[in-house]
């Protein structure tokens, strides 16, 4: 009886022989497999890229925060509370003389006003985030980062939307100020309004240069009613604010009132925003923050946190949340942190969303295998009917039917194999022209969503090769390979040389 | 062993002439060319080895269609064959030759009567057990060679040892051994496309050889060559003969091939009508 790799010997030297046949063979059967790893390289690569932090913390609501940055407050978030890392006296990410001293801290930023009260406490935090675009073009925007950096760090609504999501409430008022944090990639908000000649990168360090000033600094912050009309409508997506009939009609009054905030740390990088009317809208219904003022906040709320830890479900909490929004005015002031949207979790969706894409992977490139092994059957039918005489030949030189089914089973793995090997590369280029061309846009959008806590720079190559989903698809596509030779090769076995090999 | 002079003359003429229409004027010629006065008393016909091929009242059936009347391609044939013989099968196309040759070799089974070889019946082996005795005791030679067009002279010569599962230097070795034994060995690594049809066909004996098997079964060896290459084709065949003791049955329309023969077998109408 033949050996396995005598079998495979002569095949692959029948194989080289068609090479432009079998290459078109093998690039039609590996469009189910390009299919299905564009999409699972593509999803793996989205959640390399966020360190899995957003799939990950879907199910528990946990944050990795793992670069709270320098004043060390908050060290981590979970099961809705925020470790306040600094009082706790702990700091695992960038130890510092600060983050090791309450004291030192205290003494360094009391003239902010940063509260006694924070210390030696969990907190269930709740954070609101209100702000305005920066109105810069691009030539304006050096000057403005210069000049008053804070407000490069643009609005962060979604990480304000995804803090009340997920229970988080500060309990009190900073020195009676407003506690703001400010996302260190803020910046990657300005994706939207400066593409051209400045660099995400540019600003991104930029950013972290100027950010550090801003701890401790107050800002008096102007909101602005008619302003959340008109930017809801400019980014083209302001459901949710509805300008009251008052204002409609230019009645309302007062039409501006003034906050004070002061910045008392940064979020961890990745933390990023939606456009800007969400976050108006979901504080203050027909109000906005007035132009070139970008915040995110923290707003303590002393009275609530121990009601938010007590409660027993995420329905309990929505229907907290929607009873304090009902009692909201037009006074955005007595509103703070009293006004939450009832949105889906962005989490939820994102986590739709993966697995939509997943689906619609497996489900796609699923049904293009299908039809990749009928394209096997139909070519190997083919290979086999041109090979008729060659295998009355083997047989009449003492093959035996197995012998025959070996040496096109080992072409069919041939021809499998090389559809692989051609659809894994294309796969990957694939996913990494799509991660140059558009992988930026998606980075932010993934920030956008609140996807990764812990991502330090922008990275925009979503490509994870993944070995478990190639021996998986591979493994897929053999037992489809063999399902699919095995008409045509025992086709083959059965050719009865002293029909094929009668000479005309 | 050859037949006289005279006689093989007569052969040719037998075997030049179109007997497709005229089964009666073959059988008359034939039992001519026997009786002729000028042949002497005739020498033995056969080599005196055991008997290696033994064909019993034969009756092959072939059916064009399942429900097609079956057509008789060998009606009840006996025929003898002694080891180191070279029997040649002639006569009219649809005679029955390559069926019988096709049963000596395996590859088909008869309808009724007993085919043996070497004292084995070939009708009661399965397939897997023809496939063997193919590969070890019988080697096949065509008319169009049918060598593997990718495969180079010495990878073809080796099919059949792949087949037995043969370790790669033993079957180097052999195929060696046979390439050179058909005086080819400077084209070892040739492709079929760069050979001539005569060392095509003598690539393809060299395959059949390999296995070094008892009998060799030729379906017209020279059909597709030339007269000159076509007698070396017989030489070489008649030279293994000698040196191995190789039996030979040779199916033929070529009075030449069929000169060199130990015995000329006629059918026709899927019968033996003479024996020479």
């Amino acid at each position: 009886m033949m050996k396995l790799n005598d079998a495979f010997a002569i095949a692959l030297t029948k194989f080289k022989t068609r090479k432009l046949r079998n290459a078109f063979a093998a690039f039609t059967i590996s469009l189910g497999i390009i299919i299905i790893l564009v999409f699972l390289f593509g999803v793996a690569g989205v959640l390399d890229v966020g360190k899995k932090a957003f799939v990950d913390s879907l199910g528990d609501r946990h944050f990795a925060l793992e670069t709270f940055p320098t004043n060390k407050q908050i060290q981590s978030i979970e099961a809705g509370v925020v470790k306040m890392g600094f009082f706790e006296g702990v700091d695992s990410t960038t130890p510092s003389e600060e983050a090791d001293s309450p004291e030192k801290y205290l003494e360094k930023y009391s003239a902010d006003g940063v509260q006694v009260a924070y210390l030696h406490r969990l907190v269930a935090a709740s954070t609101y985030g209100f702000g305005i675009q920066r109105d810069g073009t691009t030539d304006e925007f050096e000057k403005k980062l210069a000049t008053v950096g804070w407000s490069a760090a643009v609005a962060e609504p979604m990480f304000v939307q995804d803090f009340v999501y997920a229970d988080y409430h500060f309990d009190a008022l900073v020195d009676g100020k407003i506690p703001v944090i400010i996302p260190k990639s803020a910046t990657q908000a300005d994706a939207y309004t400066v593409p051209f000649d400045v660099t995400q990168k540019e600003l991104y360090e930029k950013f972290q240069v100027n950010a550090e000033k801003l701890i401790g600094q107050t800002f008096t912050v102007t909101l602005s009613e008619s302003a959340g009309y008109s930017y809801g409508v400019f980014f083209g997506g302001a459901e949710n604010v509805e300008p009251s009939e008052e204002a409609q009609t230019e009645t309302i009054l007062p039409t501006k009132t003034t906050i004070e905030v002061v910045v008392v740390g940064f979020a961890a990088d990745g933390f990023y925003s939606s456009p800007l009317y969400d976050s108006y809208s979901l504080i203050f219904p027909n109000w906005a923050l007035e132009q070139n003022t970008t915040i995110a906040a923290l707003f303590a709320e002393p009275s609530e946190w121990r009601m938010v830890s007590e409660f027993a479900s995420r329905e309990e909490r929505d229907r907290f949340v929607d009873r304090r929004h009902n009692t909201i005015d037009n006074d955005p002031v007595a509103g703070l942190g009293s006004y939450v949207q009832q949105i889906p979790s962005r989490f939820e969706m994102l986590e739709d969303l993966v697995r939509f894409f997943r689906s619609a992977g497996l489900g796609v490139g699923g049904f293009f295998l299908v039809v990749s092994s009928f394209f096997l059957m139909t070519t190997l039918g083919k290979i086999i009917s041109d090979s008729q005489k060659e295998i009355g030949v083997f047989r009449a030189v003492g093959a035996q039917k197995r012998d025959v089914k070996k040496i096109y089973f080992a072409y069919a793995w041939l021809l499998v194999t090389g559809g692989f090997v051609i659809g894994v590369f294309i796969a990957v280029m694939l996913d990494g022209i799509a991660s140059l061309k558009w992988g930026e846009d998606l980075f932010y959008q993934m920030m956008n969503a609140g996807v990764s806590a812990s991502v330090s720079e922008p990275a925009f190559l979503f490509v994870h090769v993944v070995p478990l989903y190639i021996i998986a698809v591979y493994a897929a596509l053999i037992v489809l390979g063999v399902l699919a030779s095995a008409i045509p090769i025992r086709r083959a076995s059965k050719i009865d040389p002293i029909q094929v090999l009668k000479d005309v | 062993m050859k037949l006289p002079i005279e006689l093989q003359e007569q052969l040719r003429r037998v075997c030049e002439r179109d007997y497709e229409q005229n089964v009666d004027a073959l059988l008359a010629d034939v039992r001519g060319a026997l009786s002729h006065p000028s042949v002497s008393s005739p020498a033995p016909r056969t080599p005196s080895g055991d008997v290696v091929i033994d064909i019993r009242n034969v009756v092959k059936e072939h059916r064009l269609h399942k429900k097609s009347e079956p057509v008789k391609a060998l009606r009840g044939v006996n025929l003898q064959v002694h080891a180191g013989e070279i029997v040649a099968c002639i006569g009219p196309s649809g005679g029955g030759k390559s069926t019988l040759m096709h049963l000596i070799g395996g590859l088909d089974t008869p309808t009724s009567g007993e085919v043996q070889v070497h004292g084995v019946a070939l009708n009661t082996m399965n397939d897997q057990q023809r496939s063997t005795y193919r590969n070890s005791t019988v080697g096949f030679v065509f008319q169009f060679f049918y060598l593997q067009p990718y495969l180079n002279v010495q990878q073809n010569v080796e099919i059949p040892l792949m087949f037995r599962g043969e370790e790669k230097t033993k079957r180097s070795e052999a195929a060696r051994a046979a390439i050179e034994a058909v005086g080819l060995t400077d084209r070892i690594q040739h492709l079929p496309h760069q050979l001539s049809g005569g060392q095509m066909q003598r690539v393809a004996i060299a395959r059949a050889l390999v296995n070094q098997p008892k009998i060799l079964l030729a379906d017209e060896p020279t059909g597709n060559l030339d007269t000159a290459t076509g007698n070396e084709i017989i030489q070489l065949l008649e030279r293994i003969n000698q040196e191995h003791n190789t039996t030979i049955v040779i199916v033929t329309h070529d009075t030449a091939v069929a000169q060199h023969a130990h015995r000329v077998v006629t059918l026709s109408d899927g019968d033996i009508v003479s024996h020479l």
